[in-house]
């Protein structure tokens, strides 16, 4: 694969270009860093706000119907917790002009020119934005907040991640909190976006079948963003020493137990020693090859998922099951005689090379999808690696067993996790 | 000998043969791609509880949930399971069940051609004992658990049971803790040797890959004296148009209400281009008159009755078919009020022509774009082949859709008489 051409445009503006014809689509995305500071409830509810209208297209229905015109172009906005940072990001997908059959051009240009409207020219009355549209976003905020409960799996990871980072701006809610909502008025919230728009930095991302040189000539007409001093992001915090481990069981009206387990991998994305942990994780609870799955659900039939993941900007690794109430203790054994298995390097050759194999099928696949390569190479941006996929790849293959039981032996539980009737 | 089917709009070929024991095999070469998919599917699923072996006379009825058993119980061998030779392979490997499609599948970058024959080579290879049966059972038990929690899952099959009287497709997919308690090897055996057969089956491969090595290794895993399989006579009640009851309530732990509202269609027993035109018919209906550009969503929207979790389309296979528009609310009573007087006021103003195309274009973008991800063409593959249709299809026949379709369907759809209504509550 090519990789991606970097051209900076001044003000604090990188435009990174993948010239490609092997999508049928163009692929854009606008992405503002902030830091998961106090005004991150602020920072969650601007996309509902922004995707509300803009001038020309002041409702919903004018900008759906601009879209369904465009041949279904997606359009969002929205936010992500990437690490102690959110992003916002403004994306777009266009049908590429030579697929679309009665030869209609110059789609892919429009959308440029859509964007940076929606971005600069939102629906604003007085000195804010129009109040109707915030508050009825701020209503629609608090319910999706509290809607976190409607799926167990994702509500008891994140309850985890909430109590084992308590005190750190990482246990904010990527979608903010209900205590900040009354807080926020129109006017308050369009101060907040325009000093987004002045001071964050912002990478934009285009993937498809364009002319790298001819597109940064079409972005830098039609972006007409109003820059100021630009904000350096802080690094994200990675508590690494003095750790006791917790033990938290909330009840619900359920079926069926959530265990999720947290611990500390000591390990930055840009170290050395992430290529391990990444085996090690795998090992783990990687999928069917992994120590949980044939432990936890195989010989056990405890669950019928049983996980490990990472969160690599954070420096965490989860672990997850769904089991029966009455097995929580011999679920947490097990869990933790296959990490004690790890640190004294009893991984089979079988488990190390599937390992391996499975997390390098996955970097490759990243390839395919053109949301999946924007998102690794802003995964590059926010931790400061300059690492192609292929670098990583080649990374991961030359681990060997004692690295991933040294590694594991830098993992330290935090806390458990047990949501239950 | 291959067959090609070309899309200009498209710019994909696809390369079609068919082995003499039924097994239909399709090729779709995506140049440049690191990934490869390969797709093994039979026309089996939670519907075909009832039917005749061929060569019997009785029909036979199992236990729900038995075709998501049969694809958990294929994973393992006399020799371990397969996840194990993928693993050695790098490859992933899956399976879903559904109302009328077991599939297996594998996505790899690597070592493809090994492990496509693996997968053609486990699918035809049984092997169920008393004990790796009863096994199992523990593991779907907590699958079946963790979707009595989901709810939306649940306001999907609430709604199902109270749209269809007779037909299984009210049954819940994997069974329930009880029916699965009834399964065991023998009924397995059965089921398999009666829906595994090649001629009810179908392999689709995506990626850069050389089709006549394909078509080789699998021709290769049969053996020749394999003879097509005659008819499986399934049996399905016949279903009435009108409803079981017009609303269906249950209490979970939920924030707010989240609902399902279903339209039951005039059953019909159609396939082919003729029941993927009637599913697109259907779709833009509900995106016309529901759907983010209509008059309707834009008036729920800033009532703060609907939110962006609202969705809306149809289903529909032979025999069945349904709207479904969902999501969460704060107020059920009042939504509910809303779209039964826009469905009163229904008018051509309603339904303009200008929309209905404004909409093809969309529904022609989205398929397009599907084709950038080939795991999405695999599914999307198994999908219209259960229907009785080709993949390449879909441009035709949405270009094909008049406006008078269009017309002509909705009044038929939208009748209260066939509305339901699910609502999962909260607890409190």
């Amino acid at each position: 694969m090519r990789e991606f051409e970097k051209m900076n445009i001044g003000q604090g503006i990188d435009l990174y270009v993948l010239p490609t014809d092997k999508f049928k689509t163009v692929s854009i995305s606008y992405c503002f860093h902030r830091d998961l500071d106090e005004y991150y409830t602020y920072n969650a509810l601007v996309p509902a706000v922004i995707r509300r209208g803009c001038e020309g297209y002041e409702t919903i229905q004018d900008i759906e119907s601009y879209l369904e015109r465009q041949y279904g172009a997606i359009f969002d906005v929205g936010i992500q917790k990437k690490g102690e940072r959110h992003i916002l990001r403004f994306s777009m997908d266009i049908v590429n002009d030579n697929y679309i059959p009665n030869g209609d051009t110059a789609v892919v240009a429009q959308a440029f020119y859509f964007l940076n409207r929606i971005i600069t020219k939102p629906v604003v009355e007085g000195r804010g934005f129009k109040a109707e549209y915030v508050e009825q976003e701020k209503e629609n905020l608090r319910n999706r907040i509290e809607g976190l409960i409607n799926d167990k799996m994702a509500y008891s990871i994140e309850r985890c991640i909430q109590l084992m980072c308590e005190g750190e701006k990482y246990s904010r809610y990527v979608y903010g909190s209900v205590d900040d909502i009354d807080a926020i008025d129109n006017v308050n919230l369009y101060d907040v976006y325009r000093d987004i728009l002045a001071t964050s930095p912002l990478d934009i991302f285009v993937i498809g079948d364009v002319d790298s040189l001819k597109l940064k000539t079409i972005l830098e007409n039609s972006l007409d963003v109003k820059r100021g001093a630009i904000k350096t992001i802080p690094e994200t915090v990675i508590k690494k020493v003095g750790i006791k481990p917790r033990e938290y069981v909330e009840r619900m009206n359920i079926t069926q137990g959530k265990l999720n387990m947290g611990f500390r991998t000591n390990i930055l994305y840009t170290e050395d020693d992430y290529y391990p942990l990444m085996v090690c994780s795998s090992v783990l609870g990687g999928g069917p090859h992994s120590k949980l799955f044939i432990n936890v659900r195989e010989k056990s039939s405890l669950a019928y998922y049983a996980f490990s993941q990472l969160e690599k900007f954070k420096g965490l690794m989860l672990v997850g099951a769904g089991i029966d109430f009455d097995n929580y203790d011999q679920t947490i054994k097990i869990v933790n005689k296959q990490l004690e298995d790890i640190r004294e390097g009893i991984i089979s050759d079988k488990e190390l090379d599937a390992s391996k194999k499975s997390i390098i099928t996955a970097l490759k696949g990243i390839k395919d999808q053109p949301g999946q390569i924007i998102d690794y190479y802003l995964g590059n941006v926010i931790s400061g690696s300059r690492k192609t996929i292929d670098e990583v790849i080649e990374s991961v293959n030359v681990v060997e067993r004692e690295d991933v039981a040294r590694v594991c032996n830098k993992i330290k539980l935090d806390t458990i996790y047990f949501l239950r009737n | 000998m291959s067959n090609v089917i070309k899309n200009d709009i498209l710019h994909e070929i696809m390369y079609f043969k068919e082995l003499k024991n039924g097994l239909e095999i399709y090729v779709l070469p995506k140049k440049g791609y690191s990934k490869q998919v390969a797709i093994y599917a039979t026309k089996y699923g939670s519907n075909d509880i009832s039917f005749i072996v061929p060569g019997e006379q009785k029909p036979t009825t199992v236990p729900c949930g038995i075709a998501h058993f049969l694809e958990h119980k294929l994973f393992e061998e006399e020799d371990g399971n397969i996840f194990d030779k993928y693993a050695k392979l790098g490859a992933h490997p899956n399976a879903f069940t559904n109302f009328n499609t077991t599939a297996y599948y594998f996505t790899c970058t690597d070592n493809f051609y090994e492990s496509l024959d693996i997968l053609v080579g486990f699918v035809g290879r049984p092997y169920f004992t008393d004990e790796n049966v009863e096994k199992e059972k523990g593991i779907i038990k907590q699958e079946i658990l963790m979707y009595e929690d989901d709810p939306n899952w649940k306001v999907f099959f609430n709604m199902l049971r109270a749209l269809y009287k007779v037909h299984p497709v009210r049954n819940d997919i994997a069974g329930t803790v009880e029916s699965i308690e009834e399964i065991d090897r023998e009924l397995l055996y059965k089921c398999y040797n009666t829906f595994y057969h090649p001629s009810n089956m179908v392999l689709f491969v995506a990626g850069d890959v050389d089709k006549d090595r394909i078509f080789e290794i699998v021709e290769d895993k049969f053996d020749d004296s394999i003879k097509r399989q005659s008819e499986i006579k399934r049996i399905y009640p016949d279903e009435p148009r009108d409803v079981v009851k017009r609303e269906i309530k249950q209490k979970m732990a939920v924030s707010r209400p989240l609902f399902a509202i279903g339209f039951k269609d005039t059953p019909l027993d159609i396939g082919g281009k003729k029941l993927l035109k009637r599913i697109i018919v259907n779709d833009i209906i509900a995106d016309m008159f529901i759907g983010p550009s209509s008059n309707l969503y834009t008036e729920l929207y800033e009532e703060g009755l609907v939110d962006d979790s609202f969705s809306s389309g149809y289903e529909g296979e032979k025999g069945y078919g349904h709207i479904v528009m969902s999501g969460e609310t704060s107020d059920v009573e009042t939504l509910l009020k809303k779209i039964k007087e826009a469905i009163k006021n229904i008018d051509d103003n309603t339904f303009d022509e200008e929309r209905f195309l404004q909409i093809k274009k969309k529904k022609i973008g989205q398929y397009i774009r599907s084709f950038n991800y080939i795991e999405n063409i695999a599914y999307m593959f198994v999908n219209f082949f259960v229907k009785e249709a080709n993949l390449f299809d879909y441009i035709e026949v949405v270009e094909d859709i008049k406006y008078t379709d269009i017309q002509d369907q909705i009044y038929n759809i939208f009748d209260e008489d066939v509305m339901v209504v699910s609502v999962i509550e909260p607890l409190k």
